[in-house]
């Protein structure tokens, strides 16, 4: 970046949400830079699942390669925890740790977490219920795994082995919760509850999670081949971030597809956030939807490319590379925004917008400014 | 105090090792589960769910102030199952 030109952050308004750090566990490997070289390569990630994942209504899975539990995070305390609580640790990890394991993000007692999921651990609550049913008492269940069926047990846990004493909070909304969770941080931070965040969002893959999304799915539609992981953010107010800012928050909007129209809703909810920002539709660098397998998903790709440029809906590879992420997709899709935009300094000082639609008619989108810094 | 059968021993320290997080190999049938080896009352109750689910027995929340090490917990464990 030219040191002529006036650095973006400076015209930021001050209280600005800016991302100052990310971290993912993907389909693409435990790793931020898994995930970045992953999406600026556009590969594929889907694989045959393995067996011991019992059976399923697909045998094509996008898996997070090589994730085992004890191995990535210890045995103390991992014997019974559920896949998506692990996802979310070892993401929590990446974002704070260096490699050595030291913190290398300073945080206080004001310092949140705050992640979007779908249900929680769907594989670790019909577990928990079969055994109540099949076993010889009601009473028989394995009570280690109780603490973990919780739904809001994964962002718990992240703060409790960070020690962050901020704000902790688990938004349940789907595909939309990676965006609503980047509103419920930006909104706490605007009013003092918090001075810094971890946000982001998670899915796990099991047998559970497949046969659900299986019945779910409308009649005759293919088994939707599903996604997994977690991707998280490091949200601080601009003028006093510690870090260099990756992408400022301009905004985020929310609404409800009330017509069974996603198309109008996505647009509408976009134009609104294009709004807010001050952003005019045709200046947008990347436009990303979560591209949902679903009818939803397709109407929210057609809202996309009536509204935004062609280059920059085509500028980052199609989020069906990581197979149907659902909850943690939105957070995805803002770390390959910033994965692509690392490597194209032209993309200092552009926008992105990244939407996402669930299928229960919840609608989300955000704009960020991309602040040209490398991570 | 009953006689113990080495076999349901070594099953009862195997549930007591993987419910209070501890290594097997390092678990002593005398060591306090919550003063020596940082276990917490609700892991307690894992190890007595883990008990009752194993030998189909129910034992009463009472005896869980009893279950101090592996030694006292198979002794609970044996009254209820009635050995």
């Amino acid at each position: 970046m030219s040191t002529a030109t006036a650095r973006p952050e400076a015209t930021l308004p001050p209280g600005t949400p800016v991302i100052t750090g990310w971290s993912a566990v993907s389909p693409y490997g435990v790793g931020r830079e898994h995930f970045a070289a992953g999406v600026r390569a556009g590969a594929k990630t889907a694989v045959k699942a393995d067996a011991a994942l019992g059976s399923l209504p697909s045998s094509d899975v996008c898996v997070v390669p090589g994730f085992d539990i004890q191995e990535l995070l210890g045995k103390r305390g991992t014997a019974k925890m559920d896949r998506l609580t692990a996802l979310a640790l070892v993401a929590s990890d990446g974002l704070l740790l260096d490699g050595d394991g030291n913190r290398v993000v300073e945080t206080d007692d004001l310092t949140g977490v705050v992640l979007g999921i779908t249900m929680g651990s769907l594989e670790n609550v019909t577990d928990f219920l079969r055994q109540s049913y099949t076993n010889e008492r009601p009473f028989y269940v394995d009570a280690g795994r109780i603490p973990f069926g919780s739904l809001n047990h994964a962002a718990g846990a992240t703060a409790i082995r960070h020690g962050l004493k901020g704000p902790n909070t688990t938004v349940a909304g789907g595909r939309v919760s990676g965006l609503l969770a980047l509103n419920y941080a930006r909104r706490l931070m605007h009013q003092g509850r918090a001075t810094k965040y971890l946000v982001g969002s998670a899915e796990e893959f099991s047998a559970a999670h497949a046969w659900f999304e299986h019945t779910a799915a409308a009649p005759g539609d293919p088994a939707p081949l599903l996604g997994e992981g977690c991707g998280l953010f490091l949200l601080e107010p601009a003028d006093t971030a510690e870090r260099p800012a990756l992408a400022a928050v301009l905004s985020v909007e929310t609404r409800v597809d009330i017509d069974d129209d996603p198309r109008a809703a996505v647009t509408a909810c976009a134009r609104r956030a294009l709004d807010r920002a001050g952003v005019d539709a045709a200046d947008l660098w990347a436009a990303v939807p979560c591209a949902a397998p679903t009818a939803a998903g397709h109407a929210e790709h057609e809202a996309l490319a009536a509204l935004a440029p062609a280059d920059a809906l085509s500028r980052v590879p199609s989020m069906e590379l990581l197979g149907d992420t659902s909850a943690a997709s939105a957070s995805f899709q803002i770390g390959a925004v910033l994965a692509v935009a690392e490597t194209d300094p032209g993309s200092a000082g552009r926008t992105a917008l990244v939407t996402a639609v669930d299928r229960d008619g919840a609608v989300a989108a955000a704009v960020l400014r991309l602040m040209g810094e490398q991570r | 105090m009953t006689t113990v059968a080495p076999e349901r021993l070594s099953r009862i320290r195997e549930i007591i090792a993987e419910n209070i997080d501890v290594d097997l190999g390092t678990l002593s049938d005398t060591a306090l589960f919550i003063d020596e080896l940082g276990a917490d009352s609700l892991k307690l109750i894992d190890v007595l769910s883990a008990l009752e689910m194993e030998y189909s027995i129910v034992i009463d929340m009472n005896e869980l102030p009893r279950m101090v090490n592996v030694e006292a917990t198979y002794q609970v464990t044996a009254a209820a199952a009635g050995w």
